[in-house]
């Protein structure tokens, strides 16, 4: 199981690694939320070569200048291009995205990240990096896959593209979409990059811990065991054996 | 040799008359209300040494055994008050809830004695879902039940994810959360349902906890400003 940075935001990647380092685990899902170091690319290095496995997801911090960006808009490839070659230069093989969201205008939202993707995938699988993009839920500030029917869309129009399912996202599709969920996931199993995993209320992505109640627990049973799962539990501030107790504690979750 | 502008000076004369005229009436209230308010904390000295020392009481008794207050008319009143989530999530699992009526809980027949203590607030300038950031109000807890113990931390009030836009946890919200680390007293596949509703009554009892901890004696406050001449 990874640990996502965005779960240990307001530090350093240094301090957040040297955190989780010392708390035994040594797979990180590097992520937005952390504040930008003045050597990351050297910091990575350091603890690659201590032996910590790295995978990178949407607008992740490496630069001094840190960029959010939206797929659903136009974006600047050529910052895309370094980051990817960044990426490759530190040896990071799995790359995820956001699909993006929209105000009003959801076909030119909708055909903006169909474009951003083939492009961005068209980059990655020339650096040897495999591109996945995240389910979503609907919110009210429209995002993108966020619903049954756009994912099996964008299934049928790029369908070497790999998936990141986020289980926490899919609690907050409407309550009666039970079987929704559960077909998105059936569709998505056999091309997974990576499962996304918290818990919320059902109404907002709180990113809160997981307990015997989140709800997909009793259906672990529908995707392959060997897929990597990354934790994105707000953590933000703890200690390293806090780190350590919260990260066995959400194992002994998984049946995988 | 230049000579002075007679616009300049007209100005600075009638200035000079209104600080004349003025100035010596505002600092005579202001001595006066200084003096009159400093006679009002004098006395009410007195009475705020004895709501710190009542304070003082409830925090103690509270952290040697917080279960006095389940025969309580304040503690039957909050239950009553808080209204479970409509439509909560995980609808497909069974939820509990407590009873209004205390003397079936379980945990007025519970021996061990809950100690609560040591609350304390915090505000986390970087939190982040997913694509967005935001700053977190949350408090904390200590809880001794009988041998075993748990820091409680961050239980969340409020995200506010800018000037327009907040997430608040009320009441239910935050029972709730405290209900999920209470169960961490237990291993989780090994509790019972009678070990959750145990627990779930614990929120309650915890959550009204906090809300006396938190209370801070009353004090009276005059706000005024020292004169301030607008220019």
């Amino acid at each position: 199981m990874y640990l996502s940075l965005s779960a240990y935001g307001g530090v350093t990647t240094r301090k957040a690694l040297e955190t989780i380092a010392a708390a035994g685990i040594q797979q990180v899902e590097l992520a937005i939320g952390v504040r930008p170091d003045p050597d990351i690319t050297a910091t990575i290095h350091e603890f690659q070569q201590q032996g910590m496995v790295f995978r990178a997801h949407h607008a992740f911090v490496w630069e001094s200048r840190h960029r959010p960006f939206n797929l659903a808009q136009p974006n600047n490839h050529i910052h895309f291009q370094r980051m990817i070659e960044w990426l490759a230069n530190c040896g990071i093989k799995a790359y995820s995205v956001h699909p993006g969201s929209y105000e009003n205008d959801h076909s030119a939202a909708w055909h903006q990240m169909l474009q951003n993707l083939e492009w961005l995938q068209n980059l990655c699988h020339q650096q040897r990096i495999t591109l996945g993009v995240e389910t979503m839920y609907p919110g009210r500030e429209g995002n993108l896959l966020g619903s049954l029917p756009e994912i099996m869309e964008l299934r049928r129009l790029m369908p070497t593209l790999q998936w990141v399912l986020d289980l926490s996202h899919l609690n907050l599709w409407p309550s009666d979409q039970l079987l929704h969920r559960l077909l998105v996931i059936e569709e998505l199993a056999p091309h997974l990059l990576e499962i996304h995993i918290s818990d919320n209320d059902g109404l907002l992505d709180q990113h809160r811990a997981i307990t015997d109640r989140t709800w997909w627990l009793p259906w672990q049973h529908l995707w392959p065991a060997h897929i990597p799962y990354v934790l994105e539990t707000r953590l933000n501030r703890k200690s390293s054996v806090m780190l350590s107790q919260e990260y066995q504690r959400v194992q002994s979750y998984l049946t995988g | 040799m230049n000579s002075s502008a007679p616009l300049i000076d007209r100005f600075q004369q009638l200035t000079t008359n209104h600080t004349t005229q003025f100035e010596p009436q505002i600092t005579h209230i202001r001595q006066r209300l200084d003096t009159e308010l400093a006679l009002l904390q004098q006395q009410e000295t007195v009475l705020v040494q004895a709501q710190e020392q009542a304070l003082q009481e409830l925090r103690q008794a509270v952290h040697t055994d917080a279960r006095f207050l389940l025969a309580t008319e304040q503690f039957q009143f909050f239950v009553e008050s808080v209204v479970p989530k409509e439509g909560s999530r995980y609808s497909s699992r069974p939820n509990i809830q407590v009873t209004n009526q205390l003397t079936d809980w379980s945990l007025c027949q519970s021996t061990e004695a809950i100690g609560i203590s040591n609350y304390q607030e915090d505000i986390d300038h970087d939190g982040y879902d997913d694509e967005r950031t935001y700053t977190l109000y949350s408090y904390g807890v200590d809880i001794q039940w009988g041998n075993k113990s748990q820091k409680i931390r961050e239980i969340q009030i409020n995200r506010v994810y800018g000037v327009a836009k907040q997430s608040i946890h009320d009441q239910a919200d935050q029972i709730e959360e405290l209900h999920d680390r209470l169960n961490g007293f237990y291993d989780w596949k090994k509790q019972t349902v009678e070990e959750k509703m145990l627990m779930l009554e614990m929120s309650y009892l915890v959550y009204y906890c906090c809300t006396l901890l938190k209370l801070q004696p009353q004090k009276v406050q005059l706000v005024y400003d020292s004169t301030t001449i607008t220019e």
